[in-house]
């Protein structure tokens, strides 16, 4: 793709409730009236939460709304979430796709359409970022680089590439869930040209400090744009809470805070929207090239050998 | 040539800053003084006492000393074993320059310099010349001091040459004997700093001590991951971000440093801070002592902070190492190494090539080369 990038565009991050499909036409519905508020505002480019395909597996809890990831995998007969994403896979690849591909083609819009969890052809479970294009076509997509302990203990594997896509939309990359904690897959991204990453999200620790820690501390450590796109309300046993965000470098903000515009709840659905003005985030890196002060020598000494260390110390996991 | 650069560089200066830095002027000065003893590490917490400290003009050895011995003296009667000076602590002894007080009504650094001695020197200059006597105040005073009471000081950061004549910032910490454990040169330079033509160092120290396993990298440090992860694998447990940032305070420009490293490295994250006007330069910042959110009362990464961010004071707070311990064990990271190996560290390289004579644009091309 090279596509020629838009100075500037006006673009969505869509804070989700989660609610069990039943049939695809219900998530479907559900994502349209979403991001048809954001098309009305003549967004370009729309980014959803994490998890949001897994609401395809509602049919296997037809008759149950209330019921939360866990119980709806158990009263479908599965012992572990695993077996249960595994066997279900063909449909939900399909019916997400099709639900996404869709939506994007209706609207002409750039969708980062969340993610889904999907085996590869060997039955290794990832959780995957879709991006969609105005076509409806599927763009690419993203694996998570790293799990955390809950999504160990569900058996996902992780990827090990990190991918750009070029679009008229920026040159996105997809920070997926938990990879947003690890600095390395931010910085490889926005050094291989990222110029707006997309994150969606999906946690049940919401606090200030705690959303500082993720997106923010990326976007002002890497100046580019950020979408976060949470997911809110009951996948789990404890609720998803959060606000999603569109965030740039704190000297383009009106407060100073890296926000260009953020959710204002942290439980109901928002559609968060601002324009991503290249111009104005080229002058911003001019100003503050933080990039200019990366030490090279010092990287190429450490890296990636002084991971390695990691299992030398007795207090650490071997 | 002005005759000031002839006089920095010449015999004159440096036998009149040989004698005003004599290291027995240190200890007279600070003889026959009270000297309390630091409390030995026991148990698993351990106190730090973190120096919010103001930067002026200081023109002799006693009266640095007598200003570092007081600081110190404070927090270890509050009972510290660990006390933080800020970075740049050798830049009071400027000083020591006859006629340098015009540098403090400039604009800027570089005005003055060139107002009081022309377009040809440059700010480098200016430290060479009064490094081999400040080094001679600073080593004698954190030394004596650190002895003296028996405690451990990371004693913020002084501007010396090597050897070769490159200029370097670098912060010495002390073990509570006097002796120098060891020095840290700071590895990324704030952009005024690379104006100023100093070099960087690409080496990151970590200190296996009583009080913990130390480290120190230097303010612009903590603004990349990079180097606080080095730190962290190497064993890391107290970061410490001796810093002097000259921008009017603002809360959210200074979270993107240390309590930012410290979410990422899970450790204790200690964010020292330079403050004045000095020079040109408005000094500001709120000193503060960081842990992982998980850690700390209100979930907010923050242990203790400063009251002011403009005023001289001294922080304290209790770190407790086994809680540390455990919280890494629990949340231990879970790195990726196959990613890392794909593209660390040859992303940064080619990373460059993209960069369009030196600057980053943000509509280049991906580098679709990894």
């Amino acid at each position: 793709m090279s596509d020629q990038m838009l100075e500037r565009f006006k673009a969505a991050a869509i804070q989700m409730r989660f609610a069990w499909a039943s049939v695809p036409a219900e998530l479907e519905g559900k994502a349209k009236s979403l991001i048809e508020t954001a098309i009305g505002q003549g967004v370009e480019l729309v980014a959803l939460p994490e998890h949001c395909g897994l609401a395809l597996l509602g049919i296997l809890a037809r008759t149950h709304p209330e019921l939360c990831l866990d119980e709806v995998v158990s009263a479908a007969g599965y012992t572990n979430l695993a077996d249960c994403l595994r066997s279900s896979s063909p449909a939900l690849k399909s019916a997400y796709e099709q639900v996404f591909s869709q939506l994007s083609a209706q609207f002409r819009v750039y969708l980062a359409a969340g993610t889904v969890i999907l085996p590869d052809k060997g039955g290794a479970l990832y959780n995957i970022a879709y991006l969609f294009g105005p076509e409806g076509q599927v763009i690419g997509t993203q694996r998570q680089t790293h799990l955390s302990p809950m999504e160990r203990q569900w058996g996902l594997s992780w990827g090990d590439r990190l991918m750009i896509f070029e679009t008229e939309v920026g040159k996105i990359g997809l920070v997926v869930g938990t990879d947003v904690y690890y600095p390395e897959v931010s910085r490889i991204l926005c050094l291989r040209g990222a110029n707006v990453l997309i994150h969606p999200t999906c946690t049940t620790a919401y606090s200030q400090a705690d959303w500082m820690r993720r997106l923010w501390r990326e976007i002002q450590a890497n100046q580019v744009f950020g979408l976060e796109s949470a997911l809110v309300g009951g996948l789990f046993e404890q609720p998803c809470h959060d606000k999603s965000a569109i965030h740039a470098p704190l000297s383009m903000t009106a407060g100073n805070d890296g926000l260009l515009a953020a959710a204002e709840t942290s439980d109901s659905e928002e559609v968060v929207i601002a324009e991503l003005d290249f111009d104005r985030l080229q002058q911003a890196i001019d100003e503050y090239p933080i990039y200019k002060v990366l030490n090279y020598r010092l990287y190429e000494r450490y890296f990636p050998k002084i991971y390695g260390l990691q299992g030398d110390r007795g207090e650490r996991r071997g | 040539m002005s005759k000031l650069k002839d006089w920095l560089m010449g015999k004159a200066l440096s036998t009149m800053l040989w004698w005003k830095s004599r290291p027995s002027l240190v200890r007279r000065a600070l003889a026959g003084r009270d000297f309390p003893r630091a409390p030995r590490p026991t148990g698993d917490t351990r106190r730090v006492g973190v120096v919010q400290l103001e930067l002026h003009f200081i023109t002799s050895a006693a009266g640095y000393a007598e200003k570092m011995y007081e600081l110190t003296r404070q927090a270890v009667e509050d009972g510290a074993q660990l006390v933080i000076f800020p970075e740049d602590t050798g830049t009071h002894l400027l000083g020591l320059l006859p006629g340098v007080e015009e540098l403090a009504k400039g604009t800027s650094m570089d005005e003055a310099i060139a107002q009081v001695a022309g377009q040809d020197i440059q700010v480098a200059d200016v430290f060479k010349a009064v490094a081999p006597g400040a080094r001679r105040i600073y080593e004698a005073t954190f030394s004596t001091l650190a002895q003296g009471f028996g405690v451990h000081i990371v004693a913020g950061s002084i501007l010396l040459p090597d050897k070769r004549g490159d200029l370097y910032n670098v912060g010495y910490f002390y073990g509570p004997d006097g002796r120098l454990i060891g020095t840290q040169k700071k590895t990324h330079l704030f952009i005024i700093e690379q104006e100023w033509g100093l070099a960087c160092h690409d080496e990151i120290q970590v200190f296996d001590t009583p009080l913990g396993v130390i480290a120190f990298p230097i303010c612009m440090d903590h603004t990349f991951f990079e180097p606080i992860r080095v730190a962290w694998l190497q064993g890391a447990e107290v970061i410490i971000d001796p810093s002097a940032n000259p921008a009017p305070y603002d809360y959210w420009e200074q979270m993107r440093g240390v309590w930012g490293r410290v979410q990422e490295s899970p450790a204790y994250g200690i964010l020292c801070c330079m403050v004045g006007d000095f020079a040109g330069f408005t000094l500001r910042g709120r000193s503060g002592v960081y842990a992982p959110l998980e850690m700390t009362p209100n979930g907010d990464g923050v242990i203790a902070q400063a009251e002011t961010v403009d005023r001289e004071e001294i922080l304290l707070a209790d770190l407790d190492l086994a809680a540390l311990r455990r919280f890494r064990q629990e949340q231990e990271p879970d790195f990726n190494l196959a990613l890392y190996a794909r593209y660390l560290p040859r992303i940064y390289e080619a990373y460059r090539r993209m960069e369009v004579e030196g600057r980053r644009v943000v509509h280049t091309q991906v580098n679709g080369e990894l």
